[in-house]
C-alpha cells in the first residue's frame, strides 16, 4: 500500500503493508534512531511520537491510519524550542531519564505540558498563569512508560519546572 | 509488499449502508475501531487479514453523542477521551472514573467505546461499569443479506467467562444507551494492571440507591479479564433492602459468599485475585456504613 | 572534534532473527527449514568456522545448539532476510522436533566453603538457643522491551560490529573465536545503553557472533534487533544461628544454594561476593559458610546488577533484625552493642564507630525507635489487616558496607588498563573502553581537572575503536569504584613527569587488586545506613512505602550530587524490584544525607544501598504483618501466604 505522509518535516510516499505498525515503519523502513522499542503488546510506552501534534503510541497506529498525517519523532522534536523547556528542567533537577526511555518520557512530558499550559484551550483564551497541577493526573500520564529509572517525585518536579519555563516563555512572547 | 505477506485491503465505509454492502461481501473482514486491542496482541504483526480490514473511522454516524431527559446515546466510534470531556456534566461519576482509568490521555485518544466493549475474550473496565448502569447496546446483525437491529443490555452481551456474544458472526455494535437515573452511591476500583498483567487484575464496580437509611437497587459486577465476568444477583438481592449500617458480621458473610460464588463458577481465578476482590467489596460496604453515620 | 560514526549499513542489509527452542531439557531430533530463496541466509552450527562457544572467564556456554537443549529459548539457528516480515514468517515455518532426554537438573558440585572459629565450641555455651530460617531470593518480574540493534558488516576485509555492550573486548574475542576471522581485523563500535541488571555483558557478544556469521555467509551487512535481558540467579540461603539471652550471637552456619540456570558462569567469583555478603559485620565467634552452585533448565543467570553481594547482605541484615527481636533488643541498640571492628572477615571496612554514628543519625531523623515501638503494639490487634481498621505498619533499620570490583581472590580477570595522555596545549586524551558518557565520566573529568588543573573542555575520550584499549567489563560499579583510582594514579604519574619531560606524556595504569590483608576479599571505605517505614494496604495487599531515610558515610566524593542521585535511583529501583509500592502523597520522602570525611576515593555505594534497602523492607513487612517473611521479592502472593499462616 502506498501511504503519503509527512515524517519529521519530510513529505514521504511509503510503500508498506497497510497494517504495519508505525513504530516498525519508523524503525525498519526509515531507520529512525530515536525509536528503539517494539514490545509486542506489553505497553512499554517507549514508542511515543507526535501525530498531528498529539502524542501517540506508534505501535498502536497502523500504516493505513497515517495517510496525510504529520508525524514528528524525537529526532525532529529535539530541535524545537519546546524541547528546550524540558531539557532545562532536566538540568535544573540534575536528573534525567535513562537512554532507553529518554525520548519517550520527554514526549510524554511534552504532552503533559501541552495539556497543563492550556495550549489547546477550546475557546482560545490564554492559559491561566498559575494552573494548579493535578498531580494524580500527571502520575497517571507518566506511568504510561514502564521504565523504572526514575521515581515519580523526580518526574513531577521536572514537569513543574518545565511548565514554569514554558509559561514564562509564553508570557514573554505575548508581552 | 512482501511475498508471503499480503497487504490487507482496507475498506472505508462512510455510512452504515455502505458498511452493510461491504460486510455482505467480506464477512470475515476485521472490524477496525481504535485498533488498540488488535495491535497490542503479541502475534499481531506480521499477520494476515485475508478478507481485509474495515476501517470504521470514516462513519460519522458512529461518532455522535446525543441525549434526552432519560438517556444519553453514544456512538461506538466515540473515543474514551471525547466521551470524558463531552460527558462531564451528564455522565455518572462512576463512568467518568472508569474512563479515566482506561490508560492515559494518550491511549484514551485512540480507545473507542465500541471497540472496548467488543473485545472478544477479555472484559475490562468499561464493560464492568456499563453492566451495572442501566445501559444497553444497539447491535446490527448481518445474516444472509438480512440486517436486524437489536438493543441488548450490556450485561447480556457476555457469558459468565466474559466472552462476547453479539448473536451473529457478522455484527456491528453501533451505539450504546445509558440511562440517566443512577444510584447516589457509586464505587469503582481496578487492581493490578489490566494491560500488562491481566492475569493478576480485577475490576469491581458497585452502585446503589440510599433511601432513609436503607439500600435499594444495588447493582454489582466483578470482572477478571479473560477469566470471569460476574454479576451476582444473589448478593444484589441480599443487599437491596438492607438497612444501613450493615452489621460487620453480615459484611464478612457477604464477602465470603462472593468468594464462594466466584470459586464455584470460575475455577481459574487465583487466590490473590479473589482475596483482593473480597477486600474491595468489603471496603465498599464499610464505606456505605461510614457514610450512613453522617 | 568531529564525532566519528561507525559505517552505516547500506541498502541490502539483511535483518536477522534467532530461532530458539520452545522446550527445555530435551534433545533436538530434527530441524525442518522452509524453502527459502537466495534472498535469505540461514546460519547454524555448521556455519561456525571457529568454536561454537561463548566464553566467560574460565567457563563457557554454547552459541547454537543442534542437539541437547539446556533451556527453553536456547538459540538454534538464525535466519537472515530482506525484511523483518519475511524472516518472521520464515521463522514460524521452522519445525524443530524434539525427543525426551534424561533429567538434566544438576548439582552435586563441590561447595565453596569459608569458615572461622569453631562452631562446636561456640554452640556449646550454656543457655544457647538457636534460630533457623531459609530465605529465598527468586527471579524478578522486570519486563524489558528495548530493542537493541546489533549489526555486522565486512568492509575490505575488516569486520565492523556495532552494538551496545558492557564488554567490547569480549565481543571482539567471541566474534574472532566463533567466526575464525582475525581479531586484528574486527572493530567494535559501541552504542550507548542502559543496563541496570548487566543485560549487556555477555548476550551482545553472542548476538554479535550471530550477526557476523550472517554477514560473512551472505557477503552483505547483517543486523539483529533483539530484546536483551538478564535473569537473576535464584538464591536459597539456610541460616542457623546460635545465640544467648544477652543478645550475643555465638555461631552461625550458612548453607547457600545458587541456581545459575543452564550454565555455571562466574561461579568462583560469585562465591566470593556471596561470602562477603553472608558474613555478618557483627561480633561472632564462629562461622561456617557453604555455597553450592547448581544448574537447571533455565536461562543462564550470573551478573544481575552485581554478583549476589546485595542479596546476601540483605539476607544477613534481615536475619539479624529477627535475632534482635528474639533477644528483646531493638535493632538499633543491638547493633550499637555488637558492631565490632574487624567483625567481617570478608570485608576490610572502616572503623565501626563511623557506622554507629550514622545508624544513630538515621534512627533519629526517621524517629525509628518511637515508630518501631508503636508498631510493635499492633501485634496485640485482634484482627490484623482488617479492611475496616487498617493498622499494619512497619519500620526497620539496616546497614551495609559498600564494595565494588572483583575480589582479591579473583585471578581470572586479567588486569585492565586505562591510559591518559597529556598533549601539548594542555589537552588530555583518555583511552578506555568504558563508556565515556554519563555521571561516571563526569567524575573522571572532575578528577583529571583537579589533578592536572585542566579545563573540562580539554578532556576528550578516544573513540577510534582500533586504538581503544581494553578496560574490562563495565560491571560491579567499576566506572565509579575502580576507574577513579586508576585515573587518579595515572594523573599522579603524569604530574611527576610534567615540566620535566617533553609532551606528550602517556601513562597507563592497570586495575588495582583488592587488598587481601587479613584474608579479606574486599576493601570498603563506605557505610550505608537505611531506615524505612511502610504500611500494608489492607485492601489490595500491597506494601506501600511511606518514607525512606539514608545516611551514607564515605570519604570525599568527587561529586556529591552524583552520589545523591545515584543513591536515590538505587533506592527507588531496589524498592520497586522488591515489590514495594512507592506512595506519592505529600508525606512521602526519600531523605538522603551524605557524611564525607577523608581524601581517599570512596568505594561504590550501589550494592550496599540495595542490600540495606531490601533488608529494611523485608524486616518492615515482617513487623507490619506480624509473621515471618522469607521469600523475596515480596508480592501479593507472599503477603497472602503470610496472612494465612503458610510460609
Amino acid at each position: 500500500m502506498k501511504i503519503e505522509c509527512n515524517i519529521d518535516g519530510k513529505a514521504l510516499s511509503l510503500s508498506v503493508n497497510s497494517n504495519k505498525p508505525l513504530s516498525l515503519i519508523l524503525m525498519e523502513d526509515l531507520g529512525n534512531q530515536s525509536l528503539t522499542s517494539y514490545c509486542r503488546g506489553n505497553a512499554c510506552g517507549n514508542c511515543i511520537v507526535m501525530v498531528n501534534d498529539e502524542a501517540a503510541l506508534s505501535c498502536l497506529i497502523p500504516a493505513f491510519r497515517i495517510r496525510g498525517a504529520k508525524i514528528r519523532t524525537f529526532e525532529s522534536y529535539q530541535r524545537s524550542r519546546q524541547y528546550r523547556d524540558i531539557e532545562r528542567a532536566y538540568k535544573a533537577t540534575g536528573t534525567k531519564p535513562c537512554p532507553a526511555c529518554y525520548n519517550a518520557r520527554t514526549l510524554i512530558i511534552e504532552s503533559i505540558l501541552q495539556d497543563q499550559s492550556g495550549a489547546k484551550q477550546q475557546n482560545g483564551a490564554p492559559a491561566a498563569k498559575d494552573v494548579k497541577l493535578d498531580k494524580e493526573k500527571i502520575i497517571r500520564e507518566l506511568s504510561l512508560n514502564t521504565c523504572q529509572c526514575m521515581d515519580m517525585a523526580e518526574l513531577i518536579q521536572i514537569v513543574e519546572i518545565a511548565l514554569g519555563y514554558r509559561n514564562r516563555r509564553r508570557r514573554v512572547r505575548r508581552s | 509488499m512482501y511475498e508471503g505477506v499480503r497487504s490487507p485491503l482496507i475498506y472505508t465505509p462512510r455510512s452504515i449502508g455502505e458498511f452493510s454492502t461491504i460486510i455482505a461481501r467480506h464477512s470475515q473482514a476485521i472490524l477496525w475501531a481504535g485498533g488498540t486491542h488488535l495491535m497490542s496482541r503479541s502475534d499481531y504483526y506480521p499477520g494476515e487479514a485475508r478478507d481485509g480490514i474495515i476501517d470504521l473511522s470514516y462513519m460519522e454516524e458512529l461518532k455522535r453523542i446525543t441525549r434526552n431527559d432519560r438517556y444519553v446515546e453514544i456512538g461506538a466510534m466515540v473515543t474514551a477521551r471525547q466521551l470524558l470531556s463531552a460527558g462531564r456534566l451528564l455522565l455518572p461519576p462512576i463512568l467518568q472514573d472508569t474512563l479515566r482509568s482506561m490508560g492515559t490521555q494518550i491511549v484514551r485518544r485512540q480507545v473507542t467505546i465500541g471497540g472496548s466493549l467488543c473485545i472478544s475474550d477479555e472484559r475490562l473496565s468499561l464493560s464492568t461499569t456499563l453492566a451495572i448502569l442501566a445501559s444497553s447496546a444497539e447491535v446490527k446483525r448481518y445474516d444472509q443479506g438480512k440486517v436486524t437491529t437489536h438493543w441488548i443490555p450490556i450485561a447480556k452481551l457476555y457469558d459468565k467467562d466474559g466472552r462476547l456474544n453479539l448473536g451473529s458472526k457478522s455484527a456491528l455494535l453501533t451505539r450504546i444507551r445509558i440511562g440517566l437515573e443512577f444510584g447516589d452511591f457509586q464505587r469503582f476500583v481496578v487492581f493490578g494492571d489490566p494491560i500488562r498483567r491481566s492475569d493478576e487484575c480485577g475490576i469491581v464496580a458497585l452502585q446503589a440507591k440510599r433511601e432513609q437509611n436503607g439500600l435499594s437497587e444495588v447493582q454489582f459486577c466483578v470482572t477478571f479479564p479473560r477469566k470471569a465476568f460476574h454479576i451476582s444477583k444473589d448478593i444484589e438481592s441480599k443487599l437491596s433492602g438492607s438497612a444501613l449500617p450493615i452489621h460487620p458480621e453480615k459484611v464478612n458473610t457477604l464477602s465470603h459468599e462472593l468468594v464462594a460464588e466466584l470459586t464455584k463458577m470460575h475455577s481459574t481465578i487465583s487466590d490473590l485475585q479473589l482475596e483482593r476482590a473480597r477486600r474491595i467489596f468489603e471496603s465498599f460496604l464499610h464505606d456505605l456504613n461510614s457514610q450512613s453515620l453522617f | 572534534m568531529t564525532e566519528k560514526r561507525p559505517p552505516t549499513p547500506k541498502l541490502g542489509t539483511l535483518t536477522g532473527l534467532i530461532v530458539r527452542t520452545t522446550v527445555a531439557g530435551a534433545k533436538i531430533r530434527h530441524i525442518t527449514l522452509p524453502t527459502l530463496d537466495n534472498r535469505f541466509t540461514v546460519v547454524g552450527t555448521r556455519d561456525i568456522g571457529g568454536t561454537n562457544r561463548v566464553k566467560a572467564m574460565v567457563n563457557s556456554m554454547p552459541l547454537f545448539t543442534s542437539s541437547a537443549v539446556s533451556y527453553k529459548g536456547q538459540p538454534v539457528l538464525a535466519i537472515f532476510g530482506p525484511d523483518s516480515e519475511s524472516i518472521e514468517l520464515a521463522a514460524r515455518e521452522v519445525v524443530i522436533e524434539y525427543e525426551a532426554e534424561e533429567g538434566q537438573e544438576g548439582g552435586g558440585a563441590t561447595p565453596y566453603t569459608w569458615a572461622f572459629g569453631s562452631l562446636e565450641e561456640a554452640t556449646a555455651v550454656e543457655g544457647v538457643q538457636s534460630i533457623e530460617r531459609t530465605y529465598r531470593y527468586g527471579k524478578l518480574d522486570t519486563v524489558n522491551s528495548t530493542l537493541s540493534r546489533i549489526s555486522a558488516q565486512l568492509i575490505g576485509g575488516d569486520l565492523h560490529i556495532t552494538l551496545p555492550t558492557q564488554w567490547p573486548h569480549h565481543v571482539r574475542e567471541t566474534v574472532a573465536e566463533v567466526t575464525g576471522h582475525p581479531k586484528k581485523r574486527i572493530f567494535v563500535h559501541c552504542e550507548s545503553f542502559h543496563a541496570p541488571h548487566d543485560e549487556m555483558l555477555l548476550t551482545p557478544s553472542l548476538l554479535a557472533a550471530v550477526a557476523a556469521l550472517g554477514s560473512l555467509k551472505s557477503g552483505t551487512a547483517a543486523q539483529l534487533f533483539c530484546v536483551i535481558s538478564s535473569r537473576r540467579p535464584e538464591l536459597t540461603i539456610k541460616r542457623k544461628s546460635w545465640y544467648t539471652a544477652d543478645g550475643r550471637v555465638h555461631g552461625e552456619r550458612i548453607e547457600a544454594e545458587v541456581d545459575q540456570g543452564a550454565a555455571l558462569l562466574f561461579s568462583d567469583e560469585m562465591a566470593n561476593h556471596l561470602a562477603a555478603g553472608l558474613t555478618p559485620i557483627y561480633d561472632l565467634e564462629a562461622l561456617s559458610i557453604s555455597i553450592t552452585f547448581t544448574t537447571s533448565a533455565k536461562e543462564p543467570a550470573h551478573f544481575h546488577g552485581d554478583l549476589g553481594y546485595s542479596d546476601a547482605q540483605a539476607c544477613t541484615e534481615a536475619h539479624y533484625n529477627t535475632i534482635t527481636k528474639l533477644t528483646g533488643y531493638n535493632p538499633l541498640t543491638w547493633r550499637l552493642k555488637f558492631l565490632t571492628d574487624g567483625g567481617n572477615h570478608a570485608i576490610k571496612t572502616e572503623k565501626s564507630a563511623k557506622l554507629k554514628e550514622i545508624l544513630e543519625d538515621v534512627s533519629e531523623r526517621s524517629g525509628f525507635l518511637r515508630k518501631r515501638a508503636a508498631y510493635e503494639m499492633q501485634a496485640h490487634m485482634k484482627v490484623k489487616l482488617s479492611t475496616f481498621l487498617n493498622y499494619s505498619r512497619g519500620a526497620a533499620i539496616a546497614c551495609a558496607p559498600g564494595i565494588s570490583g572483583f575480589s582479591s581472590e579473583c585471578r581470572q580477570m586479567v588486569q585492565q588498563a586505562v591510559q591518559i595522555t597529556l598533549n601539548p596545549n594542555n589537552k588530555v586524551e583518555v583511552n578506555t573502553s568504558l563508556p565515556a558518557s554519563g555521571s561516571s565520566a563526569e567524575v573522571w573529568k572532575q578528577i583529571i581537572k583537579e589533578e592536572l588543573a585542566i579545563d573540562r573542555g580539554d578532556i576528550t575520550f578516544i573513540e577510534d575503536c582500533s586504538r581503544v584499549i581494553d578496560s574490562g567489563p563495565v560491571v560491579l560499579s567499576v566506572a565509579i569504584g575502580r576507574m577513579p583510582q586508576q585515573i587518579k594514579r595515572a594523573c599522579a604519574l603524569i604530574k611527576e613527569k610534567r615540566f620535566v619531560q617533553p609532551l606528550p606524556i602517556c601513562e597507563s595504569v592497570l586495575s588495582p587488586r583488592q587488598s587481601s590483608a587479613g584474608g579479606a576479599l574486599f576493601t570498603s571505605n563506605t557505610w550505608v545506613a537505611i531506615a524505612l517505614e511502610l504500611q500494608i494496604d489492607a485492601i489490595l495487599l500491597q506494601p506501600v512505602i511511606r518514607s525512606v531515610w539514608a545516611t551514607i558515610a564515605m570519604s570525599k566524593a568527587p561529586n556529591e550530587e552524583i552520589v545523591r542521585n545515584k543513591a536515590h535511583q538505587s533506592i527507588v529501583r531496589a524498592l520497586r524490584e522488591a515489590g514495594g509500592v512507592l506512595s506519592y502523597t505529600s508525606n512521602f520522602t526519600i531523605d538522603i544525607k551524605i557524611v564525607s570525611e577523608g581524601e581517599q576515593l570512596p568505594s561504590s555505594i550501589s550494592s550496599a544501598v540495595r542490600a540495606a534497602v531490601n533488608s529494611a523492607f523485608q524486616s518492615a513487612v515482617e513487623q507490619a504483618l506480624g509473621s515471618a517473611v522469607t521469600r523475596f521479592p515480596i508480592d501479593g502472593n507472599v503477603l497472602l501466604s503470610a496472612i494465612r499462616g503458610k510460609s
